[in-house]
């Protein structure tokens, strides 16, 4: 396979957009991401034509039906007040169209792919041109931008493309916890049968 | 463990060194910050950890932004997020910026890492020992961690690409050992937590589709249909592992509209879209760009 780094000048262009400071945060409105999401619930499950058993394994609810069991924990005031470290109120539940703070942490820059079938063909030129790419939603300058002027329809369609994208970085972060939870209890199931 | 005859003395140092630093951490009282740097992100953390009565207690936090809590009381992990209601695992390290398997048996690693002694240099006011742990495949990024040569704790860490470019970093910019546990991190270790969500249990593969190459010594973790906390999308979901870094396929109907397929980066985390014809894969890990393009490209519907 040929080898494809990013160029210096490609990282030079790389521009973080956020810092993850919560105040720079902006929320969808959640009215606007409602109507939004229901359109493209829609269009329905096109590309999953064929019946399927899938595990049931539902770890936001499977998280949430376990702690639906659980007392109220204190935890939140006692921390704050403990070791100053960040106000915040665990308990209260934030917009669920927030990007997490672990998102926003990840500032992203974008690198505007070729055509597919051009960089199938020519893999050499397949990271060219960066394009910095407000991610999160908050308007920030771009500074410079391969694509023409977009209107408010593909304005839409690109803030529901960076909301995909906070929520899969954000499902990859907390599924990458309980893989190592996972390996944890086969060591310990190895453990024990090797005893 | 059995001892395999020593290839490479040097090797065998490197990974004695690594083990003595998980030991470290395991026995010590400290408090630490460090900073990762991605691009031109900083996010700083404090770190602190003590051993109480044979019971590790370790609390990571997030100093920017809304912020993550993780407070780990030996083998529970509680994570505090802003989105969300608090939750507990069972593991035996803290999911944060560093890999956990440095924390525990590293020789998982050795099938397709090998564990190098770098130079010496000073890090944090501190004389270090530079650990790398290479990759045996082009298509993966190294880690490379600085030890403190005195105490072993690690003082710096970097993910570098197969030209030596350091791509992500973590760096401690203090750290103070102390005789007796810290009073706040054994106040907190007594707060009622939420009960351990059950591990996981062995999941039925999603079938559909045919995830056709990955960088050797990546094995499927799980499988399953998701539903995305965030934004409550539908996802065929398929999670894989090669013991250092995750890696996550996500399989979901394109937003529609002209999208092309792109590669996004933060520091090593990188997510690569790929619009196939009728559905968008997903790709995001710890890897190079054209290593999550190689993967995302490879998913295909399976029987069909």
């Amino acid at each position: 396979m040929a080898k494809v780094t990013l160029t210096e000048q490609d990282k030079e262009q790389i521009s973080a957009m956020i810092d993850g400071e919560a105040d720079n945060l902006a929320l969808f409105s959640s009215e606007e991401l409602e109507s939004a999401v229901e359109r493209y619930s829609l269009i329905g499950d096109v590309i999953r034509s064929e019946e399927k058993q899938f595990a049931d394994l539902n770890i936001a609810e499977n998280v949430a039906l376990a702690l639906d069991a659980e007392p109220v924990h204190q935890i939140d005031t006692e921390i704050v007040a403990n070791d100053n470290v960040v106000h915040v109120n665990w308990k209260k539940p934030f917009s669920q169209f927030a990007i997490a703070a672990s998102v926003a942490a990840v500032a992203i820059f974008g690198i505007q792919m070729m055509p597919t079938e051009q960089v199938i063909t020519t893999p050499e030129a397949a990271v060219p041109n960066v394009e910095t790419m407000p991610f999160g939603g908050f308007a920030t300058p771009v500074s410079y931008s391969s694509e023409p002027t977009v209107g408010s329809a593909q304005k839409g369609l690109r803030e529901l493309q960076e909301q995909r994208i906070g929520a899969l970085v954000l499902e990859h972060q907390r599924q990458a916890r309980l893989v190592n939870s996972q390996e944890l209890n086969k060591d310990k199931e190895k453990q024990e049968i090797n005893k | 463990m059995l001892c395999i005859a020593p290839i490479n003395a040097q090797e065998q140092n490197a990974e004695q060194l690594l083990s003595s630093m998980a030991d470290t951490v395991k026995k010590s009282n400290f408090e630490a910050s460090f900073v990762v740097a991605k691009g031109r992100s900083i996010d700083p953390y404090l770190w602190r950890h003590a051993n109480v009565d044979g019971k590790e207690l370790e609390h990571l936090s997030l100093l920017n932004g809304a912020g993550v809590e993780m407070v780990r009381v030996d083998n529970v992990v509680t994570y505090f997020e802003p989105q969300s209601q608090p939750y507990s695992l069972k593991n035996e390290s803290v999911s944060g910026p560093i890999p956990s398997i440095l924390f525990s048996d590293i020789s998982a690693l050795s099938p397709h890492y090998h564990f190098v002694l770098g130079g010496k240099s000073r890090i944090s006011g501190r004389p270090a020992q530079l650990i790398r742990i290479e990759s045996k495949e082009q298509q993966k990024f190294n880690y490379w961690v600085w030890l403190d040569s005195e105490s072993s704790l690690p003082l710096k860490a970097a993910y570098v690409n197969t030209d030596g470019e350091v791509i992500e970093q973590l760096q401690l910019t203090n750290v103070s050992f102390t005789p007796v546990p810290s009073e706040e991190l054994i106040a907190m270790s007594k707060k009622s937590f939420p009960a351990p969500v059950p591990s996981l249990k062995k999941t039925e593969k999603v079938g559909g589709w045919d995830i056709a190459w990955l960088p050797p010594g990546f094995k499927l973790v799980k499988s399953d249909r998701q539903t995305l906390s965030l934004n409550g999308e539908l996802a065929d979901y398929y999670l894989f592992s090669d013991g250092l870094v995750e890696v996550s396929v996500f399989i979901q109907r394109p937003l529609g509209g002209q999208q092309r397929s792109k590669a996004l980066s933060s520091g090593a985390t990188t997510v690569f879209i790929h619009q196939a014809a009728g559905y968008e894969v997903s790709v995001v890990g710890k890897i190079p760009a054209m290593t999550s393009k190689k993967i995302a490209e490879s998913v295909y519907r399976a029987n069909q």
